[in-house]
């Protein structure tokens, strides 16, 4: 499958018909049936692929608690609920034994975002915004003593892609009472993309931050304004050849809490960050699809903003492929030695990363497989 | 199963309401179980250290169900609670 086939899959009628499941959108969801949709599901056999959908979209705990299922879906996901529940109630003691144990070291600047962030925040419970893992952002210079204590409480580091340049977080898990899981990914940079890598810092975070005390006043999150903006700017940074409702969903539900003063703050923020672009292209199509209510001249000023170059609007380009992107990672580093060191710790990640990677004992037919796969994708074979 | 007993949750256990139904989570084994909304009231009084006989009639009302078919129900529920290790008997009472 190319590049462009992956960003075609999740078409606009895919997205206008579900986001009608999660009760924001312009016409009420009892008016259109799952039947109705044409080609994509026909009751009752095709039940299956409806709620993969809804899973693939993160909506369907949402929308079994808005009742907007059909009964006989309604009945088949039912016990999932209790499930979610259970899940939740693990991790979130988890978290919060986590940031105890950062507390207790003194590692007071942390933040969590995204995900977990919102679901603790703008959701009325937090199982309703499912997400696989929990973000952290941290000072670099302090990671060694987080290290240790994902270590001194039994986390695990998860293998993966390491240098200077090509990421920047590891991911820690833990196994926790049955078979659940909990997953944190430990940033220390808000994105791998070196465009958007410097956007935001912990210290600034912090400073217009709130407490998240629903969970424990010892975690940090964005304001509602930098958490609009760091969603809008993974959505087409993180996932550019994706597209999932939750997504918007998120940046709907922080759109509707904020005040005129808020919107001021988000538009100045936009710009002195040239993330105008991005930022309007999800407020404009959480307006589309769920009504979301955006004064017309919110959207007038980062059109304007955005009317000037901003080297993040290369993601507004969903349509270029993988490698077309890192061309621009390169370019927007700012020495001929990091952009080459991007470029060796990209074509060749340690022996150990390309063994496990690629499935093989040898390391060198895992830097031959890397490299025929890399081949491929660049020519769309 | 002596329903002028009180009962509580172990101190291991979270209770969680979800509308009129709720969620039993064992948090050392991570063990669940999902109550029904006359469970629910059960164990809501079981959480709010009263005694559950006091609270028979008012779910039999609720519920339009005889109160011999919700006391039975509750003492069925309780012997299941205290064999998952869920709830004890309250030995302050």
């Amino acid at each position: 499958m190319t590049d462009k086939q992956v960003a075609s899959r999740t078409s606009n009628t895919e997205l206008t018909y579900f986001a009608q499941f999660i009760g924001a959108s312009q016409t009420d969801a009892t008016l259109l049936k799952p039947t109705e949709l044409p080609g994509l599901i026909k009751l009752p056999e095709r039940l299956d692929e409806f709620v993969e959908k809804l899973d693939h979209h993160g909506l369907t705990a949402l929308a079994l608690s808005q009742k907007r299922l059909p009964a006989a879906i309604e009945e088949q996901l039912k016990p999932r609920t209790a499930l979610s529940v259970a899940n939740e109630t693990l991790k979130s003691n988890a978290l919060v034994e986590l940031f105890e144990s950062f507390a207790s070291a003194g590692l007071t600047h942390t933040i969590l975002f995204k995900g977990s962030a919102l679901a603790h925040s703008i959701y009325p419970k937090p199982w309703l915004r499912p997400r696989s893992d929990n973000d952290l952002l941290i000072d670099i210079e302090a990671y060694s003593e987080y290290e240790k204590i994902f270590a001194r409480l039994g986390y695990q580091k998860i293998f993966s892609i390491e240098g200077q340049y090509v990421s920047y977080q590891n991911t820690f898990s833990k196994k926790l009472s049955g078979h659940s899981h909990i997953n944190i990914d430990l940033h220390w940079r808000i994105s791998n993309r070196q465009i958007l890598a410097n956007s935001y810092s912990v210290a600034e975070l912090m400073r217009s931050g709130n407490k998240l005390d629903r969970l424990s006043s010892l975690i940090s999150i964005p304001s509602a304004v930098d958490s609009l903006i760091i969603a809008s700017l993974h959505r087409l940074g993180h996932h550019h050849h994706e597209e999932r409702l939750i997504w918007l969903y998120d940046i709907h539900l922080l759109a509707t809490q904020l005040s005129p003063k808020n919107w001021t703050t988000l538009i100045e923020r936009c710009n002195k960050k040239a993330l105008s672009g991005v930022t309007l292209d999800a407020l404009s199509y959480c307006q589309k699809l769920f009504n979301t209510d955006i004064e017309p001249k919110v959207l007038q000023a980062l059109k304007r903003s955005a009317d000037q170059p901003e080297p993040s609007q290369i993601f507004l380009q969903r349509e270029l492929a993988q490698w077309q992107y890192f061309l621009h990672d390169i370019k927007s580093l700012d020495s001929w030695r990091s952009r080459l060191r991007l470029i060796i710790e990209n074509v060749f990640p340690s022996p150990d990363y390309i063994r496990i990677q690629m499935g093989t004992k040898s390391a060198c037919i895992g830097y031959f497989k890397r490299f025929d796969r890399g081949l491929r994708r660049l020519l769309n074979i | 199963m002596n329903l002028d007993n009180k009962f509580k949750l172990l101190e291991h256990v979270s209770l969680t309401q979800v509308e009129d139904e709720s969620v039993l989570l064992d948090l050392n084994s991570g063990s669940y179980y999902g109550l029904n909304p006359i469970g629910t009231q059960i164990i809501n009084a079981i959480e709010k250290e009263a005694k559950l006989i006091s609270h028979i009639e008012a779910i039999s009302l609720t519920y339009s169900m005889p109160i011999e078919q919700v006391r039975q129900d509750a003492e069925e529920l309780l012997e299941q609670l205290i064999e998952q290790n869920l709830v004890c008997v309250d030995s302050n009472d």
